[in-house]
């Protein structure tokens, strides 16, 4: 059980991460927080609310 | 944001070690938002949902979940590393305690809603009780302005450049004492209480550490298959791949001792990571990222050293974690004092007073 939803936690902080990437440099140089960051994940909440499509655990699991 | 709160109050109850693996993730990305994932799990959050009351826990959760990061308020400017030589006080006054002092370097510091503010607890007669933490709130766009409660200044840091470090000041700020944390051992073992939980927040800063030294480790590979020189891809280069599986070791071993530690919190009795597996995985994970992004950043030439790729940042950002949270010089001492079973009192006094003065020679010699 707790395999299975280790991954799907991972699963969605990666599809996070790659919307994240490519802001990281502007919050470095700006040198401002990232509040619209913080609103996705809140929005993600990890526990798929935004996410539940497309992403499942190793044992079929949809988050 | 809070996925480690209990889900009586919202969270989703999942595990320091869950939270670990989402850390990763998201470091090999964007330190900055790996940090507000930890503090918003690990560390303030984590104290009160372990030792809070229920109306504390019901106060906190929220506001977390609705995206904050809380902040931690220990260090002083004349009490880092010996943090419990802090001198911002809380005078007992009616219901209320009277908070004044100075903190600096607190992340968060003008963003964040929720603190946790440390301080000497004084009874109404001023004799001191221990060390407690205060939950005050500070909300500017909610009208939430306690008087008294004053964010000074920001520092220019070298990296994590979009996090807020900034200096605190309180002058004669009144906290309801409903919002004193009170571990069950009491206000004179408060503070080792109230530290337990600071073991998670290693944990997480390792992480964050580790995560970013495996970003890096990634870029670096994938540059070295398409870079060329004298007619061959750099992977071809035995300098270079000898690097690369330094560099991959020291990943991996500062994710199993993390990973690790994370997963005591699921079996101690405190509900925190182990103290020494923490210490050490984040004295561990904290140098070697230190060394993991250098090479990397190496390995581009001078395109590493340039702004077209992040190994810059990264390394800028990368720098901080053998000094915010315990510098590894504490984390050695504390995991030293482990391993050999001896009090390691730093003070001059405390080498003279110890109890045991074999310890003291083997410390002090
Ligand atoms: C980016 C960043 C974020 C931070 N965020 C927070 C925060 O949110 N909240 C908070 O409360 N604090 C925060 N801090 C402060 C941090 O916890 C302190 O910087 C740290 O505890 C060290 O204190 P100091 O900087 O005063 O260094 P000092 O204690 O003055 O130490 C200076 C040097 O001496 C070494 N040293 C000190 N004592 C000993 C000893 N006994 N043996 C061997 N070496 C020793 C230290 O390792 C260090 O190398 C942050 C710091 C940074 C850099």
């Amino acid at each position: 059980m707790l395999a299975e939803k280790v991954n799907l936690y991972q699963e969605l902080a990666k599809e996070l991460a790659k919307e994240f990437a490519p802001k990281a440099a502007h919050w470095d140089e700006t040198r401002t927080y990232c509040h619209e960051n913080i609103k996705s994940l809140v929005k993600a909440r990890f526990d798929g609310h935004d996410y539940s499509q497309g992403i499942r655990g190793p044992g079929g699991f949809i988050l | 944001m809070g996925m480690t709160i209990p889900k009586e109050y919202g969270g989703l109850g999942a595990s320091f070690y869950d939270c670990a693996l989402v850390i990763e993730e998201i470091a090999k990305a964007c330190t900055l938002t790996a940090r507000i994932v930890v503090e918003a799990n690990m560390g303030g959050i984590s104290a009160v949902m372990a030792y809070g009351t229920h109306e504390q826990k019901a106060f906190c959760a929220p506001i977390v979940l609705a995206g904050d990061k809380p902040a931690i308020c220990i260090t002083e400017p004349d009490a880092g590393s010996a943090a419990t030589e802090m001198q911002t006080t809380a005078r007992k006054s009616g219901d209320r305690y009277i908070l004044n002092g100075t903190k600096h370097w607190i992340t968060g510091g003008g963003v964040s809603k929720l603190h946790l503010v440390f301080a000497r607890v004084l009874d109404e007669n001023g004799n001191e009780e221990g060390i407690g933490g205060f939950i005050v709130h500070h909300d500017p766009d909610a009208r939430i302005e306690p008087k008294g409660f004053e964010v000074v200044r920001r520092e220019r840091t070298m990296g994590l450049c979009g996090m807020p470090e900034a200096e605190l000041k309180f002058s004669d700020l009144e906290v309801g004492e409903a919002f004193l944390l009170r571990p069950s051992a009491g206000l004179k073992r408060s503070f080792a209480q109230l530290m337990e939980a600071y073991n998670s927040q290693r944990v997480g800063a390792g992480t964050i550490a580790m995560g970013v030294a495996a970003g890096a480790l990634d870029r670096a590979k994938d540059y070295l298959k398409m870079r060329e020189q004298f007619g061959r891809p750099l992977a071809e280069f035995q300098g270079l791949q000898w690097m690369v599986a330094d560099m991959d070791a020291s990943v991996h071993a500062s994710r199993l001792m993390l990973r690790e530690a994370a997963k005591t919190a699921q079996v101690s009795a405190t509900g925190f990571p182990d103290m020494m597996m923490a210490a050490r995985a984040k004295l561990f994970a904290s140098e070697a990222a230190i060394k993991v992004v250098n090479d990397a950043l190496q390995m581009f030439g001078a395109r590493g050293y340039g702004d077209q790729e992040p190994l810059e940042r990264m390394y800028r950002d990368v720098r901080m974690f053998t000094i915010g949270g315990g510098t590894a010089q504490i984390l050695r001492t504390q995991v030293a004092g482990n391993l050999l079973d001896i009090k390691t009192p730093q003070t001059r006094e405390g080498y003279v007073d110890a109890a045991d003065i074999g310890s003291v020679r083997a410390v002090g010699e």
